[in-house]
């Protein structure tokens, strides 16, 4: 097996993203921090550590070959369903906003949808790969489907609505890319639209929040509040912003400004030139990954980068979307900027999984370079 | 492999595929953040500026009223008031049922009203400081206070019906409060802040906005404040004796038409205005309008001595108390019966049938004109809201009963300022002058913007006409039905009055309800003041001469004692123009307080101005060192190192206080 270069690019946009996510935290967080714990630098502090978790987190996977993970493929789906299990358990989840998202590791909350992300796109990555010559039977899709469903209802049973749609969403499009029957892919899409309709409709607050998303300006003090706050963040942003730090919004007008609202805060206080440059960051980074896939060495490295770049760009675009007013909120975070341990640690991994990928090139691609030096 | 490479084709066709899709989805990102950021931005920007800023337009402070020496009447001073912003109250029903009972408002309107979508309303304005102080106790989040001036009356009921009230906004609704309201309001300073979502201010500025229309300047009145005390407790006092429903007085100076005081009892305190009957908030100075009977006849003689058609000493034959005019009777009051009289004793008796006769002499037409230019049946225009004009039929109108029935002072109807006013004319040389009560308008800097000055409405008898008539008014208060005004050091004209007030239900003059008055002037020789005293229905003394008579001595009394230092003394009884000076010793009346001088040397200046004390002081070369501003409250006599007397006088500038006049 050939080694070549890791995608420094990758890495530097990761970074970039990291460092504006940085700043951009204290800015939207100081106030706040001073309000409820009389220090300015509560959250960056916490946030500072997760960076470094973070960067070992990604040194780390960086360097294991990514084929070992092979070996946690299914430890990794157990180690996911006990984890959830677990938050169903009452005692044991910490709770947040109606929400029993967390485990308690003392030192930090960890959110463990984050942990199954990658868990499951391991699995399904390796899964994918061992049988991919059977993918077009239909006796393919008991197991990945039965991992998916059961993970997928305790992931809604926290409830975490965004993070379920994205576990079966990344299921899909690396189904999709293994060469899954479209005809097969469609009638998993019908028959997953039933459940969203149900839940949509049992969950008295997804349905407002539909309702909200399509008209904000019906109750702009309540239920339409944040997605207007937004709005009215990136409007007085205009193109160049009020500066770094000097931003009103954060003050309470938006919900969770250093989390869910981050990029709203950095609309406002940078403007369309910010907002311009994460997007184009987020966009450099899923071309760059799924380049990494297109020049991986086997399947199972083309869709676990694969997979997990579809994570990474889908919570990004959920996210901006959201705050945009393009899409229902979902409460999604942004992947490397917001504030939140859990999903800077796993994102950061998984991009050291991605620059490990990177290094391991398709014979064609190392002797079409080769030839060129020649 | 072929098979391979084939498969490793499609999965790159697909990988590009979901990449283009992501591709797509960024760039739709990017148009929707460039659409909201640069194409819309500014109409989003306009929303945050009016989201962060708060503005509240506070209460505007209010010019404040002054008396003539100066003393506030009508101040403002600054409460709390409080305010909510429901958004940020997370159950307005147990806020509510919080609040309501410290500001004892009703728990459930209350909670209506905070359960409503709007980031401001008003909880309960201009609160009390224990209702201030409960409501920070409580803490309740989403309930705020703003400063808010509020108008007070440091003197409660004094000048009440004059100066009228203000309502919650700081604008005038009755009186001077109304009638100055462009004077003395401005338009708030808005305080502008900025906030964040929870409401609190991150920094405040207060932006006063300059309106070329409406300034905060102080209105300087032509009442005395010492005065208008006196005035008010005396008429009280009298009210109280006679068992009166209701009291007028008025003091003016003829000289200018200045109102020195003018007093309507029942009082209230400004203060808490709302607890009182629009009915006693009225100043029936000015308001009502009565019919007043005999002391209007000096209008009718002096018309008639001006026309020439009386002279003086011309006998009029009364008819021995029964005179039939058309189908009525006319009667003397009392039954009493007099044969022949002249003008003077008509007057000074009050005869009925005598000024039907004078009238009579006069006619119809003359008598309206003269009616009118004395100013009777249009208004003063003293400044003061709701002024009546009264009623003064056409001539052509009158029937002959009409015509004797208003040649005294009954079939008409005047209001008290205008009885005043028309007496300027017969106390001051035939010239009427106009009321006024606003003597400057002063600016925030103590500039005087406007001033108001004496205002001659017409010439309306000759000098010596109205020289008759007051010589005549003097023997009604030395020797007629006026005695009980008479006053020991100064000499005084006058006219009492007492007219029956027509029972519309009956449709006839009460006998029981009557409406007692005095008017008088003094010192006769120089008319300075005139005084007019109106009881309405007065219970125990019914007449003129018994109820309002008195009262009218006791005011002028006091106005004598306190103010007229610079009066001609009544040297020849009945005399006029003697030009003798008042002494303030050789009133008999305080000749105790005089000897108390006279042993110790000791004056007393309580009550007196500074202005006041400082003459005296000057007078008698005597040391005099203040401390205060006001009206002296105490005083304490020192030797100086030579043995010589020096006396430190204490003035205070709160509330008038009873113990000072006594």
């Amino acid at each position: 097996m050939e080694r070549s270069r890791s995608d420094i690019m990758l890495a530097v946009v990761t970074l970039i993203l990291v460092s504006i996510g940085t700043v951009m935290i204290y800015s939207s967080s100081s106030i706040i921090a001073v309000d409820h714990y009389n220090d300015s630098l509560h959250f960056i502090k916490k946030q500072i550590i997760m960076v470094v978790l973070g960067l070992l987190a990604m040194m780390v996977t960086t360097f294991v070959p990514y084929r070992w993970w092979r070996h946690f493929a299914y430890g990794g789906v157990v180690l996911s369903a006990i984890l959830l299990a677990l938050l169903l358990i009452p005692g044991f989840g910490v709770t947040a906003g109606k929400a029993t998202r967390w485990l308690s590791l003392g030192f930090m909350r960890f959110q463990v949808s984050e942990l199954v992300k990658i868990g499951l796109v391991l699995f399904f990555a390796h899964y994918i790969a061992k049988k991919e010559d059977r993918i077009g039977r239909l006796a393919f899709f008991p197991v990945p489907l039965f991992i998916l469903a059961a993970c997928d209802f305790m992931i809604l049973k926290q409830p975490d609505f965004g993070a379920a749609m994205i576990i079966a969403a990344v299921f899909m499009a690396m189904l999709f890319l293994a060469g899954c029957r479209v005809s097969h892919l469609l009638a998993i899409t019908a028959l997953t639209v039933p459940v969203g309709v149900f839940l949509i409709m049992s969950g008295g607050y997804r349905l407002a929040r539909l309702q909200v998303f399509l008209d904000p300006w019906k109750d702009p003090l309540k239920s339409g509040f944040q997605i207007i706050q937004s709005f009215i963040s990136f409007g007085s942003g205009g193109p160049f912003g009020v500066g770094i730090g000097s931003g009103m919004q954060k003050l309470y007008y938006l919900p969770e400004p250093h989390t869910d609202f981050i990029l709203s805060v950095i609309a406002e206080e940078g403007g369309f030139l910010f907002v311009g440059a994460i997007i184009g960051l987020f966009l450099v980074l899923i071309v760059r990954g799924f380049m990494i896939a297109f020049r991986a060495q086997d399947l199972f490295g083309s869709l676990l980068a694969a997979g997990l770049v579809t994570v990474i760009g889908l919570e990004a675009f959920i996210n901006m979307a959201g705050v945009m007013g393009l899409i229902p909120l979902k409460g999604l975070v942004l992947p490397f900027v917001s504030y939140g341990g859990s999903s800077l640690v796993t994102s950061m991994a998984a991009v050291g999984i991605l620059l490990n990928i990177s290094g391991y090139r398709a014979e064609s691609s190392i002797s079409r370079r080769q030839g060129a030096r020649q | 492999m072929k098979g391979c490479k084939n498969k490793n084709r499609w999965l790159r066709f697909r990988i590009i595929l979901t990449l283009t899709v992501f591709a797509a989805l960024f760039v739709v990102l990017l148009s929707r953040a460039f659409q909201l950021q640069v194409f819309s931005g500014r109409a989003m920007k306009v929303r945050a500026e009016n989201q962060y800023t708060r503005k509240l337009k506070v209460t505007p402070t209010r010019g404040v009223i002054l008396e003539r020496g100066g003393q506030e009447l009508a101040a403002t001073i600054m409460v709390d008031s409080l305010y909510a912003n429901p958004t940020h109250i997370s159950d307005p029903r147990i806020a509510a049922r919080r609040l309501a009972p410290i500001l004892s408002l009703d728990a459930r309107q209350l909670a209506a009203e905070l359960s409503r979508r709007k980031s401001f309303c008003w909880v309960k304005r201009k609160i009390t400081p224990q209702e201030s102080e409960g409501v920070k106790a409580l803490n309740i989040k989403g309930v705020y206070f703003v400063k808010e001036s509020k108008r007070f009356y440091p003197n409660r009921e004094l000048a009440c019906h004059v100066l009228g009230v203000c309502g919650l906004d700081s604008d005038g609704l009755e009186g001077l409060e109304l009638a100055c309201n462009d004077n003395l309001r401005e338009s708030g300073p808005e305080i502008l802040w900025r906030r964040d979502a929870k409401g609190k201010a991150l920094y405040t500025e207060a932006v006063e906005k300059a309106d070329s229309k409406t300034r905060r300047h102080s209105v300087m009145l032509t009442i005395d404040g010492p005065m208008q005390y006196i005035v008010e407790r005396q008429l009280k006092e009298a009210v109280e004796r006679s068992r009166s429903g209701a009291g007028t007085a008025i003091v003016m100076d003829p000289r200018t038409g200045e109102i020195l005081a003018m007093a309507n009892v029942p009082s209230f305190n400004c203060n808490n205005f709302e607890v009182y009957s629009r009915q006693i908030r009225k100043n029936r100075a000015v308001i009502d309008s009565f019919e007043p009977g005999s002391i209007f006849k000096p209008f009718i003689v002096a018309a008639a001595l001006e026309e020439g058609v009386v002279v003086e000493g011309d006998r009029f034959n009364c008819e021995n108390g029964s005179y039939r005019v058309g189908p009525k009777t006319i009667r003397e009051a009392l039954y009493k019966k007099y044969k022949e009289l002249t003008a003077s004793e008509i007057l000074k008796h009050s005869s009925n049938i005598g000024s039907v006769k004078v009238a009579e002499r006069l006619g119809k037409e003359p008598l309206h004109r003269y009616l009118k230019a004395f100013g009777f049946g249009e208004k003063t225009g003293v400044g003061l809201p709701g002024e009546a004009s009264g009623i003064v039929s056409s001539a052509s109108d009158w029937t002959s009963v009409d015509f004797a029935a208003i040649s005294f002072g009954q079939g008409l109807s005047v209001t008290p300022i205008q009885l005043i006013a028309a007496m300027s004319a017969i106390a001051r040389d035939g010239v009427l002058m106009r009321p006024y009560i606003v003597k400057a308008v002063i600016d925030s800097k103590g500039k005087v913007v406007e001033e108001f000055g004496p205002q001659v409405v017409r010439k309306v008898i000759s000098p010596e006409a109205a020289r008759q008539v007051r010589r005549m008014l003097v023997e009604v208060v030395e020797n007629g039905t006026g005695k009980a005004a008479r006053l020991a050091d100064v000499l005084v004209g006058g006219k009492t009055g007492t007219a029956q007030k027509y029972d519309t239900a009956t449709g006839a003059y009460s006998i029981d309800r009557v409406v007692a008055s005095f008017i008088g002037f003094f010192p006769v020789e120089d008319p300075q003041m005139i005084v007019l005293v109106i009881l309405d229905e007065p219970q125990l003394n019914r007449w003129g001469g018994e109820a309002a008579a008195p009262a009218f001595k006791d005011i002028s009394e006091q106005l004598v004692r306190s103010f007229a230092d610079d009066m001609p003394t009544r040297r020849m009884a009945g005399g006029e123009g003697t030009g003798g000076r008042i002494v303030m010793t050789s009133a008999p009346d305080i000749a105790e307080q005089s000897s108390q001088e006279r042993e110790g040397d000791q004056p007393d200046f309580r009550g007196m101005s500074l202005r006041r004390v400082l003459k005296i002081a000057r007078n008698r070369g005597m040391t005099v060192s203040v401390n205060g501003s006001g009206w002296a409250v105490a005083q304490k006599r020192m030797n100086d190192k030579d043995g010589n007397p020096q006396y430190h006088v204490i003035f205070s500038s709160g509330p008038f206080m009873e113990t000072r006049w006594n």
